[in-house]
């Protein structure tokens, strides 16, 4: 059995928690997990550049885009890369992933990457033929025989 | 430890920036661990609720993919001028929530207060707005179990075209059968200005008609011949039974989005009246620490972030 | 924040009393009973109801769970029992048709949402990862508190609808029947399930945090338990997937109530959208029921062979590996639908993928097992068995996950066999084992050995005679979920009916012995397996506190052998013999 690093010490420390081993003080502390603060003038001037984008947003949608940039949809990837601008800027000022720790970071990012993975089911939609297959089959006129095997050629043969 | 110290000094397991000192709970080692256990915490909600509503986003961009021209059409019964106030008044109260855990880091209790009141005020302002437009939505037939399209489009006409008999005044694509798919070459000329469209462009019924994909035969009976033959149905659904339908769809997203978000904007409300509540009553769990009120505004931001793409993509389709 | 002031006035366990008490006295006579019992421990810290029910301890709640997450199984089990009943005719014996779907559904709607996804997590989970880290709770403790009241409140929902009405689409809720088309009571058992769903996320939540800040000093993240990597991931699962259900049946529950369909093909909406959501999350679940179970048989096989497991940060990284995989095969569950052929095949190809992380722990188990000092208890029942029945259900998926075998394989019983095989077999089992395996540790008793044993061949015995001829079933093509059947399959249900009696019997035997050993059952002391870990160095029971002192952890996770030991075998090339390993000292 392995031994245990033993400590004797068992005192409440100052904010009486509880009992904390003496080794465990002398371990390099947390400081790389302080959360930094920032000061109230970034919050001024976030909340300016938010609204500033907003009306960016709004007057971008009478602009017909694909004057100057003729590709399918323009104007929907730049609305898109607006909002995502100001969601950066929400998330990194506003709730503090400026001054967060590493694992805060890890998580927020983790929440949107992983939100593309339900572009899976696009892969389905996209990859679906132009027509169903019931839309393929050919029924003839006056109705098909529920009997008759379902195939093009023996419907078409059987029935007239 | 004085305030004054912690004003002055960062010494070691102070809470650092901010002025409060914190308690720290039994299961923690010091401030910083459980400081950051409650941020990643709440980040970890907060992932939940970006796969939550990232859900329903699918579902919205899913149809409107497939049907690009009924969300053209749809989105001219929803007001701008409303919508982006609305999306302003947002951004004031994320604005205000920040300055709130400002003031609950530094103990200020009036101001935290007052911050936390005007956030109230904008998400009740924001709320109010919503109200207007859902009743005017409801007004106009749009309503969830009440859809009428076609009044709807003829309130839009007497509104947006004074009293003209052909809705969309534009020129319509020639040749699209009443009920075929739309193919790509369609779908370019839908969206490139080469057609001479006014911007922003409003769809023909056809187009509308045309826009579709996997349609089911319509429900209605079969009827069934003596030889126990069934015939065929009573024939593909009118061009505007589909486009109706089809408005139908948007509409459910629409107020399935926009209703869960202002079920959070509730939630979130109701989470403020508590913290406003506990302060006033100086209690403890709000006046030695910020970070209730932190987690509160964390919260709030992701419900505006919700938002911010929530309104570009309703409102500002083109 | 609970500090002295707390916002529900809760009784605390961590008085400063009861901490001098720990820290002044010597583990001298005063801290046992007569009977070898410690005195203060977690379950007698306090004696009143409203010390349960409002606790914020881990291993109380833990215990709530317990109770609960059993009633729940009963009941499940119950359902099927009168499913099975049913057919062991092909015209059914006693139950209509609308009865017969509304059992079925009953059956997989408890067992899935209220009895798989929380059991090893919610119950062994609660109880053991702070124990096992060198923590002295979880990291939120009401929020643990909130997640059992959550996990009751949904129940309570579920139950409800399920006994004044029934539900009878299935626990897969397809659309258009649940949103359009059946008449049951589908919305209140979807708000349960929501419920639920939140349930399973704070623990979740409460998981991930814990593991991430508040690990004993010195413990890095190679050096926990495996069991706590197969935690993490399923936590992350959770986290991930749960919301995606949750939106998606709120959908449903929207449709019915107020008729906003989004699934609806009259609109234009797709039925198929409602399975490619409600599988995004529940392939991932299937891994959320499984990857506890997969970490239970780490410790198992650990303390019963005394050996270090093989490849540890293999089979580390692949709970990781199945957490991510299992995001990327949910069509697999829908090659029967309208989903593209394209879209099929990559779902087909990821499918085979996500079992090799399954197979490299099952190699690694058996490496470790290779020269080691096997003691055959009842826990390594269980864990051989888990190893067996998991290896058949995840080969079996190979064949539904393979196209063209699938088109012939897809709804019928062979389906039903596979994931039973898993859940039942894999999931269940290393439930049962963790079970037996903490039980000391929980309750400070040992339960009696020979009966232990019976009930895991029982249990074995019963499992395979009910669900080896559902195989043979599907593959002669008999569909699932059918009430009447053609007669050719009768005798294969038959065998199936008979052998879930069996099982039934080697489910019921544990109760027995379980409760007999509270009170008769031998004591346990700290470590009766004599096993490597932070928890088994602790009282049995634990006090509520968990650890007098955090201790700070130096060496490696399972180290039956010290280290350098091991590096001195390897450097002469000579596997250790089972005498050279430190069988653990008690």
């Amino acid at each position: 059995m392995a031994t245990t690093a033993t400590a004797s010490h068992t005192a409440h420390d100052a904010h009486g928690h509880g009992p904390v081993s003496r080794l465990h003080e002398d371990l390099p502390h947390y400081s790389e997990f302080h959360i930094k603060h920032p000061p109230a003038s970034l919050f001024h001037r976030t909340f300016a550049w938010l609204l500033f984008l907003l009306a960016v947003t709004v007057g971008l949608y009478y602009v017909d885009l694909s004057r100057f940039i003729p590709i399918i949809g323009i104007n929907l990837i730049v609305a898109l890369i607006v909002a995502i601008w100001k969601a950066s800027l929400v998330v990194y000022n506003f709730m503090n992933l400026k001054g967060s720790t590493r694992l805060t970071v890890l998580w927020a990012l983790l929440g949107f990457v992983w939100l593309l993975l339900m572009g899976g089911v696009f892969m389905d939609y996209k990859t679906r033929p132009a027509t169903p297959g019931w839309q393929r089959m050919e029924y003839p006129l006056g109705g098909q025989d529920i009997e008759a095997p379902l195939s093009k050629t023996a419907a078409s043969a059987t029935l007239k | 430890m004085s305030l004054r110290a912690a004003i002055a000094g960062n010494t070691p397991s102070s809470s650092h920036g901010g002025v409060i000192e914190q308690p720290v709970s039994h299961q923690f080692e010091d401030i910083d661990q459980q400081n950051e256990c409650y941020i990643v915490g709440m980040w970890t909600f907060l992932v939940t609720e970006i796969m939550f509503f990232g859900a329903f986003f699918l579902a919205y961009s899913l149809y409107r993919t497939l049907y690009p021209a009924t969300y053209l059409d749809c989105h001219r019964f929803l007001s701008i001028p409303l919508g982006a106030t609305n999306t302003g008044v947002l951004l004031l109260s994320s604005w205000a929530m920040v300055m709130a855990v400002v003031s609950a880091q530094h103990g200020r209790k009036g101001g935290m207060i007052g911050w936390l009141v005007l956030v109230l005020l904008c998400s009740m302002g924001f709320l109010g707005i919503k109200a207007v437009e859902y009743s005017s939505k409801f007004r106009e037939g749009l309503w969830v179990g009440d859809f009428n399209y076609a009044k709807a489009n003829r309130e839009w006409i007497k509104e947006e075209k004074g009293d003209e008999g052909e809705p969309f005044a534009q020129t319509p694509l020639a040749a699209i059968p009443g009920a075929a798919p739309m193919t790509g070459a369609d779908t370019a000329k839908l969206y490139h200005h080469e057609a001479k469209r006014v911007f922003p462009y409003y769809p023909t019924v056809q187009e509308l008609a045309a826009d579709y994909r996997y349609t089911t035969p319509d429900t209605k009976e079969l009827t069934k011949t003596e030889a126990g033959v069934y015939t065929s149905y009573t024939g593909p659904p009118s061009a505007v039974e589909t486009a109706s339908k089809r408005a139908q769809l948007f509409f459910s997203i629409y107020f399935g989005m926009t209703g869960l978000h202002a079920l959070h904007i509730i939630i979130g409300m109701m989470m403020m009246l508590t913290i406003i509540g506990l302060r006033l009553k100086d209690h403890p769990s709000v006046t030695l620490d910020y970070m209730p009120t932190e987690l509160v505004g964390l919260y709030w931001h992701f419900v505006d972030l919700v938002w911010i793409f929530l309104f570009p993509l309703m409102y500002l389709i083109s | 924040m609970e500090g002295n002031d707390n916002l529900m006035s809760v009784q605390t366990y961590d008085s400063p009393h009861g901490a001098a008490r720990s820290a002044s006295a010597d583990h001298g006579d005063e801290q046992e009973n007569s009977e070898g019992m410690p005195r203060f421990h977690y379950l007698n810290a306090a004696h009143t109801i409203k010390s349960w029910l409002l606790t914020t301890d881990h291993k109380r709640i833990a215990i709530l769970y317990l109770i609960s997450i059993s009633i729940f199984f009963l009941l499940g089990g119950a359902a099927i029992g009168a499913v099975r009943i049913e057919l062991t005719s092909p015209k059914g014996q006693f139950l209509s048709s609308e009865a017969y779907n509304k059992m079925f559904s009953a059956h997989g709607i408890i067992m899935v949402f209220l009895f798989l996804v929380p059991s090893i997590p919610a119950t062994i989970g609660n109880f053991v990862l702070p124990l096992m880290i060198g923590a002295r709770d979880l990291a939120f403790p009401r929020l643990n508190l909130l997640s059992w009241y959550l996990y009751m409140i949904g129940g309570a929902l579920v139950l409800g609808a399920l006994a004044f009405g029934g539900v009878d689409a299935g626990w897969t809720f397809y659309t258009p029947y649940s949103s359009v088309y059946s008449d049951t009571n589908v919305a209140i058992a979807l708000i349960g399930v929501f419920i639920a769903g939140f349930s399973s996320i704070t623990t979740g939540l409460n998981f991930i945090v814990t593991v991430h800040k508040m690990r004993a000093p010195g413990m890095t993240w190679f050096r926990i338990p495996l069991f706590i990597w197969a935690m993490y991931a399923t936590s992350v699962i959770i986290i991930l997937g749960t919301p995606v259900v949750a939106i998606t049946l709120l959908l449903v529950v929207l449709e019915r109530t107020l008729h906003i369909g989004i699934f609806s093909p009259e609109l234009g909406g797709d039925p198929v959208l409602f399975q490619h959501m409600f599988w995004f999350y529940s392939h991932p679940a299937v891994y959320i029921m499984m990857l506890p179970g997969l970490g239970v048989i780490n410790e198992l096989i650990a303390a019963n062979t005394k050996k270090r497991i093989f490849g540890y940060s293999f089979v580390a990284f692949s709970s990781i590996a199945i957490a991510v995989f299992g995001f990327l095969v949910w069509g697999h569950h829908m090659f029967a639908t309208s989903q593209s052929m394209y879209s099929s095949m990559v779902f087909s190809v990821i499918s085979f993928l996500v079992a090799v992380p399954s197979a490299i722990k099952v190699f690694n188990w058996l490496a470790t097992m290779y020269k080691g000092s096997v003691e055959f208890s009842a826990t390594m029942y269980y864990a051989l068995s888990f190893i067996g029945l998991f290896t058949i259900g995840g080969l079996t998926g190979l064949f539904l996950a393979s196209l063209a075998t699938d088109i012939h394989l897809t709804a019928t019983y062979f389906v039903v066999a596979h994931f039973h095989y898993i859940m039942v077999g894999g999931s269940l089992t290393g439930y049962m084992g963790a079970l037996h395996f903490w039980w000391p540790k929980m309750t400070g008793r040992l339960y009696p050995e020979g009966p232990a044993k019976l009930s895991a061949i029982v249990l074995f015995i019963g499992f395979n005679l009910t669900f080896f001829p559902q195989f043979i079933a599907g593959y002669l093509g008999m569909p699932r979920r059918y009430h009447f059947y053609a007669p050719e399959y009768q005798v294969w249900q038959q065998m199936s009916s008979a052998g879930s009696s069996i099982l039934a019997i080697g489910m019921i035997i544990p109760l027995f012995y379980f409760i007999w050993s509270l009170k008769y059952g031998k004591v346990a002391g700290p470590n009766p397996w004599g096993a490597v870990g932070l928890e088994w160095n602790i009282p049995s029971p634990p006090p509520t506190h968990n650890f007098d002192t955090i201790p700070v952890v130096t060496w490696e996770a399972y180290e039956y052998q010290p280290h350098e030991e091991i590096e001195a075998e390897l450097d002469r090339e000579s596997i250790g013999a089972p005498s050279s390993a430190q069988g653990a000292s008690v």
